[in-house]
């Protein structure tokens, strides 16, 4: 027979950022072995932007933002910055920690060394937020090179885009929280992803959705992220845009205890 | 009492996982040096403890110091010191295996100019040199178990814990593994083993304790729970269905025990080949028999009934 | 002729999450007609520019189009690989009787079935969005059928002579990506430069987009017969290579 015991308190060690680092030297040696994927990546946000921007763009009249007239593609080229920003978070931040926890079990072997679950959390976060930056930088060359860059404001747009990334990709590690099927990817993207993608003011301005669903793509963080890097770029930024730095603030600290949580959960039984 | 050199000290020992209890109050001290294993069949509680020395699962209850500290405040700080063989193998697929060596070498902090000679010594150890830059994936199962020994050593251990070491390798790879414990174990490296192999116990084990159905039934040497629990010889008898209960019945009182299993039966003696001739002598024709030994799997079988290995 | 067998054991497969799967099916589509057809197609002015389409019907014929596309190559990327390497089934299959080129027809039969769950229901929603208007148009679904089958015998062969995974990423960054957004499904070739025109008009993803588009708007023609001649043809010589690449691969 069992005596009854209490569960005695758990105090659990705060990641360190020492041990963190230690994480991303691990992606960054193995995505050597994986650096057709990493140079990639970088292409497909610029195709989009030359298919639809350019493309869809000429037969589209100038759109009105923030009390000035952009082309469509000064106006969809923030939008795809922040949709790609959204797919690296979800690539870094889900699918590869999705794999790396339920298939690979990278993890289980880490924690048996001075790496904890904080600690490999806060890792996969900061690696993400590094790709996505290197990203970010690239496709705002581009933007430059294309003239779609409007304001000197567009020096904060790169450290947007790392909130962003961090924001995002805390998210998506909730996502690995909560999720263990394979076939749960799916409905991640159709459910999360694809709806965000397309309904989030990055195509085209808010205003033109009906007015029920207005609410609720303000709701949505790539929303925020589009919005708060279109003013940087076109230089519509005003006290408003702050609402959105906020926001992402907000989210990344919340999203990110709320990972770590759940993500203890499922390592520690 | 905790002595001095007590590495792993538990007292009343205890993981639930609702509603069902895994480890259901133990107690147990491993000392510095010595090869302790933990030997029972599956389900015993055997991992669940394990999980719990290497700061991966904490206890629902009880004590458990490990190396003098806690294990889920002071987590990073013993794990520092240990090394770890999981029961599945957690090798990072997306590295090679040096590689793989290299990352854990930067986890726990080995200085590099340490690291580096450390691990040619490792891959030359576990017999992995000419595979080193390799993939994990292509690796036989005996490879990858040898690879994870060595990862479990880059940190230069003062305990390692392997959870069923040999579960699922061929008995050529097993015999490798054995031998490459055994010369940890001549190094003074403070061995844990789980295993539900009783040759792998007695073969590598200084001291163990069987476990079963979440408890500690019986600790001591593998010698000292043979002659504990058993006789000295063991002599399997295979026989006609027909005359088994007669067999059975025969033999009760003229050996200590006597064993029905589902395809033999088993005599407990101090002289097999004696209890053998006397069995033809009354006249039973056995189909096949062997006298061995006295073993860990009988003193699990006297202890609870039931043979180790389902 | 066994290769249904090989269907009937992915169809058994794939049943188990197929409830899901169709609802996420159906939905994609419904989300970026919306999205794209109704929000981005009510800023897009010059009808005459889309070949007399408005933009909703534009871009949901490009988006069917290219949607097979891109399923039809995924199929057969990672799962066939899979089936190859990873788990070994074909071996498992030829200790049965069947050949290895009732596996690769059965493959590619299985990738129409797919397909077909993809086209259905996106053609459905079409109609819901009142973009169909003659029977006509229903000859669209296996147009897309044989745009996606066709893109996977040529992508299988290529599968079966690969070693890893690693090009997929290529494939998919680099081919499919911009063959999806620049063969005329998003905007009209005629935007782009001459060149540009030019090697878009050898895709097979073009040729798909102009017959989905002739039969939506029931306007068949001679160049019809022409993107049918082309796609039958990439198919013809797909099959031929991707049942040597099988062979070679499964029996060397």
């Amino acid at each position: 027979m069992s005596v009854e015991f209490e569960p005695p308190p758990q105090v659990y060690p705060r990641p360190t950022f020492a041990r963190a680092r230690k994480l991303v030297e691990r992606n960054i040696l193995a995505y050597r072995h994986y650096w057709i994927a990493f140079t990639t990546g970088f292409f497909e946000p610029i195709f989009y932007l030359g298919a639809v921007g350019f493309g869809v763009g000429q037969f589209v009249d100038r759109i009105p933002y923030g009390g000035l007239e952009l082309e469509y593609a000064a106006f969809l080229a923030p939008g795809m910055l922040a949709s790609s920003s959204l797919n690296g978070a979800l690539f870094d931040g889900f699918f590869t920690p999705f794999f790396k926890l339920n298939w690979q079990k990278t993890y289980d072997g880490m924690l048996t060394t001075p790496l904890n679950i904080s600690d490999i959390a806060l890792g996969e976060i900061i690696w993400a937020m590094i790709r996505g930056t290197i990203y970010g930088a690239s496709f705002l060359l581009v933007m430059l090179g294309l003239g779609l860059i409007r304001s000197p404001w567009a020096v904060l747009a790169l450290p947007a885009v790392m909130l962003s990334g961090a924001a995002l990709s805390s998210g998506a590690m909730v996502l690995v929280g909560i999720t263990k099927e394979i076939s749960s990817l799916d409905k991640v993207m159709t459910l999360i992803v694809v709806p965000m993608f397309l309904f989030s003011g990055t195509f085209y301005p808010v205003s033109l959705y009906p007015g029920w669903l207005q609410p609720i793509v303000m709701a949505t963080p790539l929303y925020h992220s589009a919005t708060l890097l279109r003013d940087l770029t076109s230089g519509a930024a005003d006290p408003g845009t702050l609402v959105h730095v906020a926001y992402l603030l907000a989210m990344f600290v919340l999203a990110a205890t709320v990972a770590s949580r759940l993500i203890r959960k499922r390592l520690i039984t | 009492m905790t002595t001095s050199d007590a590495l792993i000290s538990a007292r009343s020992l205890t993981k639930r996982f609702d509603p069902f209890v895994a480890v259901d109050g133990i107690d147990f001290e491993v000392r510095r040096g010595e090869a302790f294993g933990f030997l029972g069949p599956n389900g015993a509680g055997k991992t669940s403890t394990m999980r719990m020395i290497a700061c991966i699962s904490p206890p629902s209850g009880g004590e458990l110091r490990v190396i003098g500290m806690d294990p889920v405040t002071q987590a990073s700080e013993v794990k520092a010191r240990i090394g770890v063989v999981p029961q599945m193998d957690n090798l990072d697929i997306e590295l090679t295996v040096r590689e793989n060596l290299e990352m854990y070498a930067r986890y726990f902090d080995v200085p590099r100019e340490v690291a580096g000679p450390r691990i040619d010594d490792l891959l030359d150890f576990v017999q992995l040199t000419e595979r080193s830059s390799s993939k994990v994936e292509p690796l036989s199962g005996g490879m990858k178990r040898r690879l994870t020994i060595a990862r479990s050593l880059i940190n230069d251990p003062d305990l390692i814990l392997l959870d069923e070491p040999t579960t699922g390798l061929d008995p050529q790879a097993r015999h490798l593994v054995w031998d490459r414990l055994y010369r940890l174990k001549q190094r003074g490296v403070t061995l844990v083993i789980t295993t539900h192999y009783m040759d792998e116990a007695e073969q590598l084990c200084d001291r163990l304790v069987v476990m079963d159905k979440a408890k500690i039934v019986t600790e001591g040497s593998p010698r000292d729970l043979i002659n504990r629990y058993s006789t000295r010889e063991v002599l399997e008898v295979r026989i006609d269905d027909e005359v088994r209960e007669k067999l059975i019945a025969a033999m009760q009182g003229s050996v200590d025990k006597v064993e029905s299993l589902p395809d033999r039966v088993l005599l407990y003696t101090e002289n097999g080949d004696a209890t053998l001739a006397s069995i033809h002598e009354q006249g039973f024709e056995t189909v096949s028999a062997l006298v061995r030994r006295a073993t860990l799997e009988d003193v699990f079988l006297t202890i609870t009934g039931r043979s180790l290995v389902e | 002729m066994n290769a249904y067998k090989v269907v009937a054991r992915n169809r058994i497969v794939y049943w188990r999450v197929w409830r899901t799967s169709f609802f996420l099916t159906v939905l994609a589509p419904v989300m970026f007609l919306s999205a794209m057809g109704l929000g981005l197609g009510s800023l897009v002015e010059g009808d005459r520019a889309f070949g007399g389409l408005d933009y909703r019907t534009f871009f949901a014929t490009g988006m069917l189009a290219a949607t097979c596309m891109q399923t039809g190559v995924f199929e057969a990327t990672y799962p066939i690989m899979a089936k190859i390497v990873w788990q070994r089934n074909y071996e498992a299959m030829l200790a049965s009787p069947l050949s290895v080129r009732d596996i690769f027809l059965g493959e590619m039969l299985w990738v129409g079935v797919t397909l077909a769950q993809l086209a259905i229901p996106f053609f459905a929603v079409m109609a819901a969005f009142g973009i169909v208007d003659s029977p006509m148009a229903l000859m669209a679904i296996p147009a897309v059928l044989l745009v996606g089958m066709s893109c996977a015998t040529v992508v299988a062969a290529m599968t079966a002579s690969l070693q890893t995974d690693e090009a997929f990423t290529w494939l998919f960054r680099l081919v499919v990506t911009p063959l999806f957004l620049l063969s005329g499904t998003f905007f009209p070739i005629e935007e782009l430069p001459e060149w540009g025109r030019l090697v878009a008009q050898l895709t097979p993803l073009f040729h798909g987009v102009e017959l989905v588009r002739q039969f939506m708007v029931g306007s068949p023609s001679l160049t019809t017969i022409w993107h049918i001649g082309y796609l039958v043809a990439l198919f013809g010589i797909g099959t031929v290579l991707g049942i040597r690449a099988f062979e070679k691969r499964l029996r060397p």
